[in-house]
């Protein structure tokens, strides 16, 4: 299986959309990482949209977490746009729901 | 409550103290944290499990008892207090009263004697010692003490344990948080999420056992990005769990194939506030962020919280010095990567519980069959032989080929199911063998002598009815050897031997019988001693020949002992000649071999069963013998040669070897012997009569029997004698033949005994003339 992530970016506002797709797991974590330290520096707000994953596990939810705290420590925003019911489940189970704010693109 | 239930309870709770005692010896040996941990574990399972039961059948006394000495083991388990040998003590006898207890509250006794009650509080006040709140606890134990005044005052207007009972749950609300829920804390090692391992899974798997209250994910550890690899594990997850009917083990076994990339902490419901601290420190995060976690997800109250943060600094101090290094194996936690536990250690704990689970699994394999039952069957089967030997008989005189073949397979058949029967009675011996560990302990404790105490061959295999009847002699045995055998230390070190004695104990299988051996490496018999001893009793004659073995014979005589002072323990001549007679009872035989200063042996040699053997048929005159088959070494033929050269002496040349032999005919004056018509018949050529040797063996010893004709295989069944022929001398039983007729069994032990010793005493006596 290979990384199926899109990004949307618009320079002007400084807003990255990670559209991932698929699969968001340990087998494709790493490319994913090295996708998303090339954007990191440009843009200010990012934005994932999970509504495309099939499967996740506890690596794709880390990433999220590592991101965050990234984003925080650099004063950017952290956006979770949109989850697939896989992705809801997970969090469930680590009772992380309310964790990462869900809303639409302002 | 049903009779039924009530016996299951019986034999649970047999089981149960057993193994319990097991694991308290087992304690003994101290230094083992580990171990030691693990037998807490089982002694605490122990009276929790007979607590839990006894509750169920209303035993108001065994509750209030157990729940106490199950207070203690939380305290011990916690770390809070250490053990030593004062508390095994302690904890040996408390087994004696719960076994006690346990066997009032069968019997119809609604109440404990005044003794009972006596020790009970004497029990329970001693446990309550332990009780008494220690150091570590802030302040509880200036709180604590006038309250327990206040209801030991209580205690004379009501029943005594039962308030106790009441103060123990008081302290264990001072102690314990006030959570009733599992908690769980686990951190992941780097390499869980590339070994496959999904944390979500395990969590999932948790919800199957109980409800998980609340998840806490703890992502404090997941680097900066640069840093961050996102295949490696930086998650942990403080977990609150509720169940009320699992248990600790069957929380990590969830965990199980994990071990080794995860740290797991797991703490019961109430545990103790210490357990908190210390789950608190071994956290890699800080203190505080993790004390609000444990808020958080419930596990504590944020007033334990602050308090455990405030009295941080103090436990910091090293108050628990002693105690810190116990708390990390009392945790239960896998300490793999950490410096507090070895791998091996852990790798060493881990394996023994999967042995111990191993062996759980094992023994729910068995059922529990009703002994009589078990009677019953050997009994039928007795009959069953008996019964195809007839058929067999008469099926031979038809001589149809078909009907033989056929009765030949169910020959084959009907000696299987005798084995197969047979074998359902079988026992290994080991249990009856570790309840000697016990003995010695105390017996060396009140002696003041150090023991070890040896066993072998404990997978020996017995007739349940002879373990059970063959206990006390090995135990008065036992005892002889450790007060007689064993010297003082002191005395030991003076004859250059090491100050720990060893006394022995192994089982082996031997020419159809087992073999008993008590060995001591003490000072051995003196035979002068014994001799004049012997003199003095008037045992026997001053000028009386006696080899070894019939001096030391001398010693189950009754009213002999050359112990110079009585003991408590052994020393007063009684007994010896019950353990013999004992032993005799059961068709066995007492043998000793004893060198002076190096020791001494006694083997105890029994028939392997009581009830059926394969015997080998012979003919004397018109009369069948039965020489089990097990004691028989070859069968010769007397043929002229042998006899010429002998002469009329009763023993012969055997490749190189002297058998001494006895013809049967004479030793039990076979009537009608010279008449007899199937003797006529089978006189050879020339007229002469031809003899056969039945060559047997016992205990090392040979011997021939003179017989007219060996008619083969038979199984046998035995039936005892009646009273009036009990003491007849080399008969042990009798069978029924196939025909019906009755077939005397030779009691070879008595026989070859009786040869080989006349045989010894002619040539002494020609070489003293």
């Amino acid at each position: 299986m290979a990384l199926n992530m899109k990004t949307v970016s618009n320079s002007t506002e400084g807003l990255c959309t990670l559209v991932v797709e698929e699969e968001m797991t340990i087998y494709v974590i790493e490319p994913m990482k090295q996708t998303i330290t090339t954007l990191l520096d440009s843009y200010d707000c990012f934005e994932l949209d999970l509504s495309g994953v099939e499967e996740i596990d506890t690596a794709g939810i880390q990433l999220l977490f590592a991101l965050e705290g990234e984003l925080k420590r650099r004063n950017k925003t952290f956006k979770l746009n949109a989850v697939s019911s896989e992705v809801t489940k997970l969090l469930k189970t680590y009772g992380i729901g309310e964790r990462f704010p869900i809303g639409d693109v302002a | 409550m049903s009779d039924e239930g009530l016996h299951i309870f019986a034999d649970e709770a047999e089981d149960l103290l057993a193994s319990a005692e097991q694991a308290l010896l087992r304690m003994d040996n101290l230094e083992d944290e580990v171990d030691t941990l693990e037998c807490v574990n089982e002694i605490f399972r122990t009276f929790h499990t007979i607590k839990g039961a006894a509750g169920l059948f209303g035993f108001n006394e065994i509750v209030d008892f157990t729940h106490i000495v199950e207070s203690v083991f939380v305290k011990i388990r916690e770390g809070i207090i250490t053990v030593d040998e004062n508390m095994v003590s302690l904890f040996l006898a408390n087994l004696d009263h719960l076994e006690y207890l346990v066997k009032i509250a069968l019997s119809d006794e609604d109440h404990m004697s005044v003794e009972v009650k006596k020790r009970d509080d004497y029990l329970v006040g001693k446990l309550n010692a332990y009780l008494a709140p220690t150091a570590i606890g802030v302040d509880k134990g200036a709180v604590t003490e006038p309250k327990k005044e206040e209801l030991r005052a209580e205690t004379e207007q009501e029943g005594a344990s039962k308030i106790l009972a009441r103060l123990d749950d008081r302290l264990d609300e001072s102690d314990g948080v006030v959570s009733g829920n599992w908690h769980i804390s686990l951190r992941f090692g780097p390499a869980a999420l590339r070994n496959g391992m999904d944390p979500a899974s395990f969590i999932k798997y948790l919800a199957n056992i109980g409800e998980l209250k609340s998840v806490n994910l703890i992502d404090d550890s997941i680097p900066g990005w640069a840093e961050f690899d996102p295949e490696s594990c930086y998650l942990g997850f403080e977990i609150v769990l509720v169940s009320s009917n699992t248990n600790k083990e069957e929380i990590e076994e969830v965990f199980e194939f994990v071990l080794d990339d995860c740290h797991i902490s797991i703490l019961p419901p109430h545990s103790h506030i210490n357990s908190y601290i210390q789950l608190i420190e071994d956290l890699p995060e800080d203190e505080l962020r993790i004390g609000d976690i444990l808020v958080a997800c419930g596990a504590l109250t944020e007033r334990e919280k602050d308090h455990i943060l405030n009295i941080q600094d103090d436990f910091n101090d090293g108050i628990t010095a002693g105690g810190r290094e116990w708390d990390a194996p009392l945790l239960g936690k896998i300490a793999v990567g950490e410096n507090v536990v070895e791998q091996e250690v852990v790798d060493a704990a881990i394996k023994k519980q999967k042995d111990v689970q191993q062996q759980n699994t094992s023994s729910q394999q068995t059922i529990r069959v009703n002994a009589l039952k078990l009677e019953d069957l050997v009994n039928l089967v007795g009959e069953l032989v008996i019964g195809s030997a007839n058929a067999d008989l008469n099926a031979r005189q038809l001589s149809d080929a078909n009907l033989n073949e056929a009765m030949e397979n169910l020959l084959r058949l009907v000696e299987e199911v005798r084995d197969t029967a047979l074998g359902l009675r079988m026992v290994q011996i080991g249990e009856t063998f570790n309840r000697f560990k016990r003995v010695v302990r105390e017996v060396s404790r009140d002696t003041g002598k150090d023991i070890e105490l040896r066993i072998s061959g404990a997978e020996t295999e017995l007739d349940k009815t002879l373990i059970e009847k063959i206990g006390d002699p090995i135990m008065h045995l036992v005892r002889n050897a450790i007060d007689h055998g064993i010297e003082s230390p002191a005395i030991r070190k003076e004859t250059g031997k090491a100050a720990k004695g060893v006394v022995s104990l192994s089982a082996f299988h031997e020419s159809g019988s087992v073999v008993i051996r008590i060995t001591d490496d003490g000072g051995g018999l003196s035979k002068e001693k014994i001799l004049n001893k012997a003199i003095e009793k008037g045992l026997v004659n001053e000028n009386q020949q006696l080899s070894d073995q019939e001096i030391f014979q001398l010693i189950f005589e009754a009213g002999f002992s050359t112990a110079e002072s009585v003991s408590n323990i052994s020393g007063r001549g009684v007994g010896m000649d019950v353990v013999r007679r004992n032993i005799e009872s059961l068709r066995g035989q007492v043998e000793i071999e004893s060198e002076e200063g190096k020791g001494s042996t006694i083997a105890i040699r029994l028939p392997l069963t009581l009830a059926i053997i394969d015997g080998f048929q012979v003919r004397v005159g018109d009369a069948q013998y039965i020489v089990p088959l097990d004691m028989v070494d070859e069968c010769i033929e007397l043929n002229e040669s042998l006899r010429e050269k002998d002469g009329n002496a009763n023993y012969l040349n055997l490749r190189g070897e002297i058998l001494p032999f006895v013809h049967l005919k004479d030793m039990f004056r076979v009537k009608g012997y010279e008449g007899s018509e199937r003797n006529a018949e089978m006189k050879d050529i020339e007229g002469r009569h031809r003899d056969n040797i039945v060559v047997v063996q016992f205990g090392g010893k040979k011997a021939g029997f003179v017989v007219d004709e060996l008619l083969g295989e038979h199984q046998t069944v035995i039936k005892p004698l009646g009273k009036v022929f009990r003491n007849l001398k080399g008969i042990s039983g009798t069978t029924i033949l196939g025909s019906g007729e009755v077939a005397m069994i030779i009691d070879i032990p008595e026989m070859v005994s009786r040869v080989v010793n006349s045989e010894q005493k002619t040539f002494m006596s020609s070489k003293t003339i």
